[in-house]
């Protein structure tokens, strides 16, 4: 009897709150949807009116709350982005810096070790080491390229 | 104007349901209404259509209760009524010229 009438108070207390919640949530979906303050502000009236035009309290709760979540989705999305994007950038930078010192690196040795009996010989394999690692770097650079463009095309619908 | 770079299932409804207006404009719950899409999916498809200057984007002049909040209205421009019309007739090869009943138009 008595966790009824408790029950009965938290439902119509939680109804009462509920719009003032709904307009919370929507200005702080509003805020993770966009950085800029202004483009903020006008999401949040126009979709502060759009959960007025729902009927009932908790459904403009409702509706709030699927605001919040999309734009929760979106901030999280484009942090994912933007980090899978940095370590696609330093793995790039990875293959070039390893080309460089592989070029380098390999022609000191070969010069230490006394390989090259006379210059144009040294300068020949120096030439086919360059082409050789730019021909592997430039590789795995357009196969980086086209399994990012695939993986876009998947994500369309055809 | 450009192309839209990602064109999914909700683009092509949004398309549709603006299309279907006629050139009239729709705030954003009409739209929801219509493709019977979430909010957020909606808004980040028209936050699309505008960047690629597909649809233009106007507050309403005179809301019709004062104390509420003012609805924003979307109207799919000339160069992105072709477009959208040539689109949905690739993807999805609908007769675009059947009428279609729509949730509340704002400028109505």
């Amino acid at each position: 009897m008595l966790g009824a009438v408790a029950l009965g108070l938290l439902v119509n207390e939680i109804s009462d709150v509920s719009p003032w919640m709904a307009e919370r949530l929507v200005r702080s979906a509003a805020r993770l949807w966009s950085r800029d303050p202004q483009v903020a502000a006008d999401y949040a009236e126009e979709w502060q009116a759009v959960v007025d035009e729902r009927p009932g309290k908790l459904l403009k709760l409702c509706t709030a709350l699927g605001f919040l979540a999309g734009a929760v989705q979106i901030r999280l999305g484009a942090t994912i982005h933007g980090r899978r994007r940095a370590l696609q950038h330093a793995l790039r930078g990875i293959v070039w810096l390893n080309w460089l010192m592989g070029v380098s690196g390999t022609g000191t040795c070969l010069n230490i070790l006394g390989a090259f009996p006379n210059g144009h010989l040294r300068e020949t394999v120096s030439f086919a080491v360059v082409v050789l690692g730019f021909l592997v770097a430039s590789g795995l650079e357009i196969r980086l390229t086209v399994r990012r463009r695939r993986a876009a095309s998947d994500r369309s619908v055809r | 104007m450009s192309s839209i770079e990602r064109v999914t299932q909700p683009t092509l409804d949004v398309l549709e349901a603006l299309l279907a207006a006629d050139r009239l404009e729709l705030h954003g719950w009409a739209i929801m209404k219509t493709t019977k899409r979430a909010g957020p999916t909606v808004y980040k498809v028209l936050d699309r259509l505008a960047e690629a200057g597909w649809v233009t984007r106007s507050w309403e002049e005179q809301p019709p209760d004062a104390n509420r909040p003012r609805r924003r209205l979307y109207r799919l421009t000339a160069d992105g009524c072709s477009r959208a019309r040539a689109l949905l007739a690739q993807r999805r090869q609908v007769h675009l010229g059947q009428p279609k009943v729509l949730g509340t138009a704002g400028a109505a």
